[in-house]
């Protein structure tokens, strides 16, 4: 039984997707902590 | 020793080396002048917001380890060990729950020893210094290590300079800066991190598309893609508990729960904890490229650095210098900060000088910051390989303190004689499988005989806690 | 006269014996070096040639392997034998099994969280 080509491309890809995603997010996570005053 | 040519020229890497520091030292000691005593530098003023809360457990949890070691698991452990180095995220999952619970029950708290210390009594406190200060004091050596290591084999600096410097770096800001500076800094470096890993797995990709590697790999390597790849299958749980024993007990995390705005920490570490979780397969996976992109490697450990150069060259070279940088000095501030906090508050303030004033302690922090500096550079100095290998004798350790914790936070009945017995047992068992069957052995077998002992104890005792004695007042 | 380089060697003294099915293979050579690994029952193939004087070999399954080194003058090292053998499925699997009621059972006592208060 060996992992699937198409389960490594998921894998993969939902991967580095998912980290370009936490870059964004973090980000825009901050915008409002800096609005509202509540950075630290 | 097969001698590797270096990726990038020393000076390079000395302008790139003195640009961060010079960016890093000064961050530190601008956002250390808002700490006015020992409550804003360790826990800087408890009103740390959910950006800054998640991109620090985040970056803490990326070490050296995440962006170096994963590539080297994927390229031993194959697939099943990309996976099982993702399930350490984990532990910040799980602690987030945590987290709002000790944030209510300890509105004072300042570190995970003071939660030893009112929760199970002064042994169970004691037994717990020791084991934590011998996971902090390993990790931390073995980091700077790594530093010293890793930028040599990139750059070509002396490992003696190279260790010297990220080290100095990181103790010059923390000293100044406190936790504010550490975190502030986490963020930057999450950011940089993050993105990093995205534009070199996007490069990798653009140069060999996911089914060649896979081609490859069924060819040449057919067990890294095997499911029932034993060695690999093993290192499953292992980890997942090895990072469940880190972070339910390090101060490095206690110390965060403390210091977040209230009702941040929960969200904050289940964000820090999905942010985590795929950085080990994106940044692991260029290691099963290597094979499909004719990258010969030398050493096991190198792997990622050479695939990206191979790809990349001279800018991602440069972008690993930058990334593994960063992971270092996010983890190695942390631990700083977070250790010479435990030392300042249960050796210091509980044990020597109770009457200390909130601005002595702030001072004594520094020092003790600074010394814990020197001792580590003393240690790291002579470059004994083995010593990074004592870190996974912790494995047991920590793994046995799993079960004090959790049922300390959430059962009344849980109780001190569970708690030495569990932390002690759990130990000495996890300790001897490590030593007799194997090292993927060691973490989960002191976490099971821990979780007995404490819920049979927890079920025999007629004794029920006081929550209010965990507020103690400061 | 030159003196004529000596044949490259593997710097293991024996077969190498693997339950991972990883390992450094490390030699030594006075030049650049061919180094080809030849699977149970099919042939030879390459792995590397250069002037590096090692190479992690990773990922092979159970059986024996013979590794071979020749340098550009053609000189052979003795070859080197690679025994793979990975550990019991069956052992791992229970591993896993502990591993995983540890772990569900500490996710229940959390999600549960604080009961009798």
């Amino acid at each position: 039984m060996t992992f699937s080509a198409g389960f490594l491309e998921v894998l993969v890809y939902g991967s580095i997707a998912w980290c370009a995603i936490s870059v964004i997010g973090l980000g825009v996570t901050l915008v409002p902590d800096i609005a509202r005053g509540e950075t630290w | 020793m097969t001698k590797t040519q270096a990726l990038l020229d020393p000076t390079l890497g000395w302008v790139l080396l003195a640009a961060f520091s010079v960016l890093w030292v000064g961050l530190g000691i601008y956002w250390g002048r808002r700490n006015k005593n020992f409550e804003d530098h360790a826990l800087a003023g408890r009103n740390i917001g959910l950006a800054l809360g998640s991109a620090t457990a985040a970056a803490t949890w990326i070490t050296s380890n995440t962006t170096m070691l994963a590539p080297q698991f994927a390229l031993q452990l194959g697939i099943w060990g990309m996976l099982a180095y993702s399930t350490a995220s984990f532990g910040l999952l799980l602690f987030a729950p945590m987290a709002g619970r000790i944030r209510s029950l300890m509105p004072n708290g300042y570190t995970s020893g003071d939660f030893f210390r009112l929760r199970y009594g002064r042994v169970a406190w004691g037994i717990f210094l020791v084991f934590t200060l011998f996971y902090s004091l390993t990790w931390l050596v073995s980091m700077a290590m790594a530093g010293g290591i890793l930028l040599n084999a990139l750059s070509g600096i002396s490992y003696a300079w190279g260790m010297s410097v990220i080290l100095g770096v990181c103790v010059l800001y923390t000293m100044r800066g406190g936790l504010a500076a550490v975190i502030g800094t986490d963020f930057i470096q999450s950011m940089i991190i993050l993105a990093g890993i995205v534009i070199v797995g996007i490069a990798v990709l653009s140069q060999v598309p996911v089914a060649e590697i896979h081609a490859n790999l069924t060819a040449e390597r057919p067990a890294l893609l095997d499911v029932l790849f034993p060695a690999a299958i093993m290192a499953i749980f292992n980890n997942l508990l090895f990072g469940l024993g880190e972070v339910f007990h390090n101060n490095v995390w206690w110390s965060r729960a403390f210091a977040f705005r209230k009702g941040v920490a929960g969200k904050a570490f289940a964000l820090g904890g999905l942010i985590w979780f795929p950085v080990p397969i994106a940044a692991g996976f260029i290691a099963l490229a290597s094979g499909a992109l004719n990258v010969p490697v030398p050493a096991s450990d190198m792997v990622g650095p050479l695939v990206v150069a191979t790809v990349l060259g001279k800018a991602g070279a440069i972008g690993i210098f930058v990334i593994v940088f960063c992971s270092l000095a996010s983890s190695i501030d942390s631990l700083l900060a977070a250790t010479s906090d435990l030392l300042t508050e249960d050796v210091y303030r509980r044990m020597i000088k109770p009457a200390a004033t909130p601005d002595r302690l702030k001072t004594v922090a520094q020092w003790v910051t600074l010394g814990l500096g020197v001792f580590t550079w003393a240690v790291c100095l002579p470059r004994i390989g083995t010593l990074a290998t004592v870190l996974f004798f912790a494995g047991p350790l920590v793994g046995a303190m799993i079960w004090p914790i959790v049922t300390g936070l959430y059962w009344r009945s849980a109780t001190t004689t569970g708690a030495i017995g569990g932390m002690l047992l759990g130990a000495a068992a996890g300790l001897a499988c490590y030593f007799l069957i194997g090292w993927y052995t060691g973490a989960l077998v002191a976490t099971a005989v821990s979780m007995v002992w404490v819920v049979a104890c927890a079920r025999f005792s007629a004794a029920r806690f006081d929550w209010a004695k965990l507020k103690e007042s400061s | 006269m030159l003196y004529a380089a000596s044949p490259p060697t593997f710097r293991s003294d024996g077969a190498i014996d693997s339950d991972t099915g990883y390992s450094l293979i490390e030699w030594d050579a006075s030049g650049p070096a061919t180094l080809a690994i030849a699977p149970p029952g099919a042939p030879s193939r390459e792995l590397y040639s250069g002037s590096n004087e090692a190479f992690f070999i990773s990922g092979l399954a159970d059986g024996t392997y013979r590794l071979t080194l020749r340098d550009a003058s053609g000189q052979e090292a003795p070859p080197l034998e690679l025994r793979v053998a990975h550990q019991s499925v069956t052992q791992a699997l229970w591993l896993v099994a502990l591993g995983a009621i540890v772990f569900l059972a500490t996710v229940a006592a959390i999600l549960r969280g604080a009961r009798d208060d």
